[in-house]
C-alpha cells in the first residue's frame, strides 16, 4: 500500500497498548492502518485481543495508552460515535422492544427526525430482511436473524465507519452470502468496515486487507497479496523420481528448492520458492533435456488459513511487518 | 438532548412493562378505594361501601368529626402510601436498569450510539423519575376525588405531595443509580440503598429532635445543644433532608382538622372494647418526640440540600462510568 496521508485513514493507531485493571495485557503497543472505504479483516486466536480493539475503538475500553485517531478523533472520543455503526458479539437485545422498536429507538438515539427515522427504519429492515417481522422480539429471533438485526442497528445513522464483530457468527450459508453481499455494497457506498471474524475462508472472499492479532500485537498486516508474498512457490510436478537426477537435485537445491517423491515413486514434484518464471525456467529445460515428462507447473501460495496457522505455530514471534504501507 | 428523552422514554417503557410496575398500580387502587369506601351515615360510619358499619353519636354526617376522619385517613396514606410505599416499590424496579445497561450486550449497543456515557445516566435516572411519578399521580389523583366526592373539598394542595415524594425519590433513585454503575448488581445497589435510607432517615430525625431543655438558672426554658447533638447535625446536614420535607409535604396538605385524628381514633369502640386507644397512644408517643415546625426557610434549604445531593451523586456517578470499561 502506498504511504497515506491520514485524512485517507478512516483508522491511524500508533502503539495502543490496553492492560486491564486485573493486569492482563490484552493490547501491546499495536498499530494499524485502516483506509477509508477498504474492507478491513482482524484475524487471531481466542485471547489475541480482537474484541478489545474493536471496544477501545468504539470508545467502550479505555486506552491505557494510545496516539493514533478514528475517522480523525481520537480514539475514545465519544464525538465520533454518530459516524460510526457496531455490532456487537454477543448483543443483547431490549426484552421490551421488538424489531422496529429497537430500530426506532437507533434512530431517536441518532437525533433523526420522526418522517427520517421512519424511512430508514423500512429501509434498514428491509436490507435486513426483517419487514415480516418488525413487529416480533428479538429474543424469538433465531440467531442469524438476530444477527441481521444487529447490522441494521449499527447502520442506523448511515455511519462512515462500520464495526462488525462476528457478523456470521450463527448465520446459514444462504444468511452468510447475504452477509458477504451487504458487507461489499458498503463497499461500494464508500463506507470503511472493519470484520472480525474466525471465518478465515469469509474474510479471504472479502477483506481488502487484513490484519493477523497475536497477544496483543499486530503480527502481520496487509492484502493477502502482500501476506502471501514470501510464499510464492511454483510447483513442478513430472512423471518418475527425481531424486535419481543428480543434476536436477543440485539445480533446484542451488535456487532453494525443495523436491518431493509421491508413496509409489513414481511421481515426483519440486517447489521452487518464486514467483518469477524466469527462475523457473531453467528447471523446466533440464527435466526436458533428461526426458521427465511434465505433468504439471503451478504458480501456488499459501492460503489465509495456511498464513493463518503458520502464525499461531510460530506463536507470533516472527517479527512483525507493516507490509501495508 | 434528544438521545436523553430517548433513553428516558425507553425507561419508561421498560419499567411499565415490569409486574412490579402494576402490583404498584393495583395495590395503589386498593388503597384508594379502601379510603374511598369509607362513609358517614346519618347513624354513624362504615367501611367497605357498607359492608361493615358502626352506630356512632358523634362520628355521622355532617359532624366536625367526619372531616377529621378524612381529614386524618387522607394525611395518612399520603405519608405513608403515597410518599412511602409508593417510591419504595418503583425503586424496587429502577434497582436493576443501571446495571443491566452496564452488561456488555447491551452497553455495546446503547453507549456507542450515545455521544457521552453521561447522557445514557442522565437518561435513565429521568426515566426512573417519571416512571415514580405515575403511580404517585394515580394515588393522588384517586385521593383528591375521593376527599371531593365525601366531603366536597377539592383540596389542590394534595397536589404538592408530587414533587416532594419526587424529590425524596430522586435522592435515592440517584443512589442506587451510582451503587449499579459501582456494582454492576441490582440485589447489592438496592440493599445498600434502602440501609443507606434507614440510616438518613433515622439520622434525619434524631437531628431533627429538640435538645435538653435546661431547667437550673439563667438558662431556664432554653434548649441546651450538646456536643452530640451538634455532632448529629453537622452529620444529617449534607444528606437528603427526609424529615424536613416529610414535615413539611405534611404542613403544606392543608388536612389539619381542628379536632385530632388521634382523639378520633381513641374513641373508637367495638362494642364495649376501646379498640383505638392503643393506636392513638401510639400516635401520641409519635406526637411527643417529633420535632418542632419546620419553617419556609428550613423547607427551602431542604429542597436545596436534596437537590444538591441528588445532582453531586449523579455528577460522582457518570464519574465513575466514565471511567470504566464497559
Amino acid at each position: 500500500m502506498p504511504a497515506v496521508s491520514s485524512i485517507e485513514l478512516a483508522i491511524d493507531l500508533k502503539s495502543l497498548t490496553k492492560v486491564y485493571a486485573n493486569g492482563v495485557q490484552a493490547l501491546d503497543q499495536l498499530s494499524m492502518r485502516v483506509k477509508r472505504g477498504e474492507i478491513y479483516g482482524l484475524l487471531g486466536p481466542n485471547g489475541a485481543g480482537k474484541s478489545t480493539l474493536i471496544k477501545c475503538l468504539t470508545g467502550l475500553v479505555h486506552p491505557s495508552a494510545c496516539r493514533g485517531t478514528v475517522l480523525g478523533y481520537p480514539v475514545g472520543d465519544p464525538a465520533v460515535n454518530h459516524q460510526l455503526g457496531y455490532l456487537p458479539e454477543n448483543a443483547t437485545w431490549p426484552e421490551h422492544l421488538t424489531a422496529g422498536q429497537v430500530l426506532e429507538f437507533a434512530g431517536r438515539l441518532h437525533g433523526l427526525t420522526g418522517r427520517e427515522r421512519g424511512r430508514r427504519v423500512t429501509d434498514l429492515l428491509k436490507i435486513a430482511g426483517l419487514e415480516a417481522w418488525q413487529d416480533d422480539k428479538p429474543q424469538h429471533f433465531s440467531k442469524g436473524m438476530r444477527q441481521r438485526l444487529g447490522v441494521a442497528y449499527a447502520l442506523m445513522g448511515n455511519p462512515e465507519l462500520v464495526f462488525l464483530d462476528e457478523p456470521t457468527d450463527g448465520v446459514d450459508p444462504v444468511g452468510r452470502k447475504e452477509m458477504r453481499d451487504l458487507i461489499r455494497q458498503l463497499k461500494r457506498e464508500g463506507k470503511t468496515v472493519f470484520v472480525n471474524s474466525h471465518l478465515l475462508d469469509e474474510l479471504e472472499m472479502i477483506c481488502d486487507r487484513m490484519a493477523i492479532l497475536m497477544r496483543g500485537r499486530v503480527v502481520r498486516q496487509g492484502s493477502l497479496e502482500e501476506l502471501t508474498l514470501e510464499s510464492c512457490r511454483y510447483e513442478i510436478c513430472v512423471s518418475g523420481n527425481l531424486l535419481l537426477a543428480p543434476g536436477i537435485v543440485d539445480l533446484v537445491q542451488r535456487l532453494g528448492g525443495t523436491i518431493s517423491l509421491s508413496a509409489d515413486g513414481v511421481e515426483s514434484c519440486i517447489a521452487l520458492p518464486t514467483r518469477r518464471p524466469q527462475l523457473v525456467q531453467p528447471v523446466v529445460d533440464a527435466l526436458r533435456h533428461e526426458s521427465y515428462l511434465l505433468l504439471s507447473v503451478t504458480p501456488a501460495r499459501q492460503s489465509l488459513e495456511e498464513l493463518f496457522m503458520d502464525a499461531i505455530r510460530t506463536g507470533g514471534q516472527f517479527s512483525p511487518r507493516e507490509t501495508g504501507d | 438532548m434528544r438521545a436523553v428523552f430517548a433513553i428516558a422514554s425507553d425507561t419508561l417503557t421498560l419499567l411499565c412493562r415490569r409486574r412490579l410496575f402494576w402490583l404498584n398500580i393495583w395495590l395503589s387502587l386498593g388503597v384508594i378505594l379502601l379510603v374511598a369506601s369509607i362513609s358517614c351515615s346519618p347513624e354513624g360510619w362504615s367501611v367497605g361501601f357498607g359492608l361493615q358499619s358502626w352506630s356512632s353519636g358523634y362520628l355521622r354526617r355532617g359532624s366536625p368529626w367526619e372531616t377529621t376522619l378524612f381529614f386524618g385517613v387522607i394525611r395518612r396514606a399520603v405519608q405513608w402510601w403515597v410518599s412511602g410505599a409508593v417510591p419504595l416499590l418503583a425503586l424496587f424496579s429502577m434497582a436493576s436498569v443501571v446495571p443491566k445497561t452496564l452488561k456488555s450486550g447491551q452497553a455495546a449497543l446503547l453507549f456507542t450510539k450515545s455521544r457521552s456515557r453521561s447522557e445514557v445516566l442522565m437518561g435513565r435516572f429521568a426515566g426512573g423519575l417519571l416512571f415514580a411519578a405515575i403511580p404517585t399521580l394515580v394515588c393522588l389523583i384517586g385521593l383528591f376525588l375521593t376527599l371531593g366526592w365525601r366531603l366536597g373539598v377539592w383540596e389542590w394542595h394534595l397536589f404538592l405531595a408530587l414533587p416532594f415524594t419526587l424529590l425524596v425519590f430522586a435522592a435515592l433513585a440517584a443512589t442506587t443509580v451510582m451503587l449499579g454503575v459501582l456494582t454492576k448488581s441490582a440485589s447489592a445497589s438496592l440493599v445498600v440503598t434502602l440501609i443507606f435510607a434507614a440510616s438518613v432517615i433515622a439520622l434525619q430525625d434524631a437531628a431533627s429532635r429538640p435538645g435538653e431543655i435546661e431547667d437550673e438558672g439563667e438558662f431556664k426554658g432554653m434548649v441546651r445543644a450538646s456536643a452530640g447533638s451538634v455532632a448529629l447535625q453537622a452529620l444529617a446536614w449534607p444528606l437528603p433532608r427526609t424529615h424536613d420535607l416529610m414535615e413539611g409535604l405534611d404542613r403544606s396538605l392543608n388536612l389539619h382538622s381542628p379536632r385530632l385524628f388521634r382523639d378520633l381514633i381513641r374513641r373508637w369502640r367495638v362494642g364495649k372494647y376501646q379498640v383505638g386507644a392503643a393506636a392513638a397512644d401510639a400516635i401520641d408517643a409519635n406526637e411527643e418526640t417529633s420535632s418542632e415546625p419546620v419553617t419556609p426557610l428550613q423547607l427551602g434549604e431542604a429542597v436545596m440540600v436534596t437537590s444538591g445531593f441528588c445532582g453531586i451523586t449523579l455528577v460522582m456517578a457518570a464519574m465513575m462510568l466514565n471511567r470504566r470499561d464497559l
